[in-house]
């Protein structure tokens, strides 16, 4: 549960759940990478056979195990945020209207032009981009399942569903590198770094919220301000 | 052990056998005579019968309009059957031994379950069809195929519109089984010019009732049955399968005949069950997280 940690002066932003799902994510969805790729004809053809380690990348059998085993992770991880998200109806991260008109404003205060508007719990372009990567991972998910049943012996479906299911798989694929590669590049501002702690201990310094996330702030207060109200009620 | 087949069973497995008798005397089956709902097809490839005549490697290269070569040294991808010759040691002396090869179409091929683009796919006959216009010639069908029966041709298909990306490189060509010519009510060519009757096509429960039938007669062997979790192509033999794949090995023949061959998909299926569950098991953990949050909440509204 988020709250501020006055003597820490830091603000708990995430929770241990969440890191672990982010990482569960980040972890399967690399190696599903590595491994999806390596069922294409690529490995061999651009050399990383030959990358001292890497000799076995070329085998179709080994990286198709590595690819069903990082996506049972994925599935269990993708799965459970979704359900945990409407279980405890905690939709911070979904976007909002005008999100797009106020990520530009925020990207060009990055850049020095006009002034960075208030944020909540998540930035505008935090929430896009939570969006566009994880309707791409429940795309690939979905279609990844279906892929897995078609393999299945005695399962035969429809060819033309198999093909658009394949299709969607690949393009979500090349989508979802292309959202990875924003996220992780939203680092190159240094305005985003302070953001970074809280994917691994789950805090955020109080002064960066205090000053980039004041709508979030200003929330914060009011729910300690009425969870002490409530608590003196009951004394 | 005796089995005890049902009713049902029974009719079935006379109506498939009374089909293959009447496929084998006419050369053509009942089924496939039919243009619609022609049903599973398969092949049965009698080694007992077959010379090495190769009427049926020519027939296939005209019918699929290949340059005409009697004696191929192999699969190519302008020729999708080749008849291997071995001498097969037996108890009763040196055997000769003509093996027509060609793709198995398997009942579960990895080659097109594991195609990256899904251009390679099952019909609904049976045989297994690459798609040469999006093929991109990646070899990965042959790869994963137990015969590794896929050919590719480079310099040709798809790949060549998508240049200078490096994608691609050429077509994967084997036997379509003559779809064709199935969907038109025709045999496979390569069935209707064996002079011998040694490739035997029809309904596919009826070429497998066949072929046991025929292994029964000779006390002979089948292959292809079992191989890569079942195919549509039965061989059968005298001699054990076992000695001709060792034959072939000594010759260094390719594709090879290993008994029991496997599916490369039986490992990755095995973990399936775990995959399509992991929806259910994500959803119950985060009841269980929700569960703990709202408790959490409760306490601390009091």
């Amino acid at each position: 549960m988020d709250k501020i940690l006055w003597k820490e002066k830091k603000v708990k932003r995430q929770s241990l759940s969440s890191i672990l799902v982010h990482w569960a994510v980040a972890l399967s969805t690399f190696v599903l990478f590595f491994s999806g790729f390596g069922q294409l004809p690529m490995y061999k053809r651009f050399g990383v056979v030959n990358i001292p380690g890497l000799g076995w990348s070329g085998d179709y059998t080994i990286t198709l195990k590595m690819h069903y085993i990082a996506g049972i992770v994925l599935t269990f991880a993708v799965f459970y945020h979704i359900a945990e998200k409407i279980m405890t109806k905690d939709f911070d991260l979904f976007p909002k209207r005008g999100d797009f008109k106020e990520s530009a404003k925020i990207i060009l205060a990055m850049l020095g032009i006009g002034k960075e508007p208030e944020s909540d719990k998540y930035l505008a372009e935090q929430r896009l981009s939570y969006a566009f990567i994880g309707g791409n991972l429940l795309l690939i998910v979905i279609t990844g399942l279906i892929k897995v049943y078609k393999n299945l012996p005695g399962v035969e479906l429809n060819n033309l569903f198999i093909q658009w299911t394949t299709q969607l798989h690949n393009i979500a694929t090349v989508l979802l590198l292309l959202g990875i590669i924003g996220h992780l590049g939203a680092f190159v501002f240094k305005a985003n770094r302070k953001l970074l702690p809280a994917m691994f201990h789950g805090k955020v310094d109080l002064e960066y919220v205090k000053h980039r996330h004041a709508i979030w702030y200003r929330k914060l207060l009011a729910k300690e301000k009425n969870y002490s109200q409530q608590s003196g009620q009951a004394q | 052990m005796s089995q005890k087949i049902s009713r049902r069973e029974f009719l079935k497995r006379s109506t498939a056998a009374a089909a293959a008798s009447a496929a084998v005397a006419c050369g053509l089956p009942a089924k496939a005579e039919a243009s619609t709902d022609i049903g599973e097809v398969g092949i049965v490839i009698d080694l007992t019968l077959c010379d090495g005549c190769n009427e049926c490697t020519l027939a296939c290269q005209r019918e699929h309009g290949h340059p005409e070569n009697p004696n191929p040294e192999g699969l190519t991808p302008e020729n999708f059957l080749y008849v291997q010759h071995v001498t097969v040691e037996t108890e009763d002396g040196q055997e000769e031994v003509h093996v027509p090869r060609k793709c198995m179409h398997c009942d579960d091929p990895a080659c097109a379950r594991l195609c990256p683009f899904s251009v390679n796919q099952k019909t609904p006959e049976g045989p297994v069809v690459i798609d040469e216009d999006y093929c991109l010639g990646g070899q990965k069908c042959k790869a994963v195929c137990p015969w590794h029966i896929p050919q590719r041709k480079t310099g040709v298909g798809f790949y060549l519109k998508l240049q200078p990306l490096p994608f691609g490189a050429g077509v994967m060509y084997k036997c379509d089984g003559c779809i064709d010519r199935i969907r038109a009510g025709k045999a496979p060519a390569c069935v209707e010019a064996c002079p011998k009757g040694a490739i035997k096509f029809g309904e596919k429960e009826a070429m497998r009732e066949y072929a046991h039938q025929r292994a029964e007669e000779i006390g002979g062997y089948i292959y292809g049955e079992k191989e890569a979790g079942g195919t549509s192509t039965f061989y059968v033999s005298k001699v054990p399968f076992e000695k001709i794949d060792e034959a072939l090995a000594a010759k260094n023949e390719h594709p090879r005949m290993p008994v029991a061959a496997k599916n490369v998909l039986d490992s990755p299926n095995g973990m399936a069950q775990a995959l399509l569950l992991a929806p259910v098991a994500g959803v119950f953990a985060a009841g269980i997280a929700a569960h703990k949050k709202w408790k959490e909440e409760g306490e601390n509204n009091g």
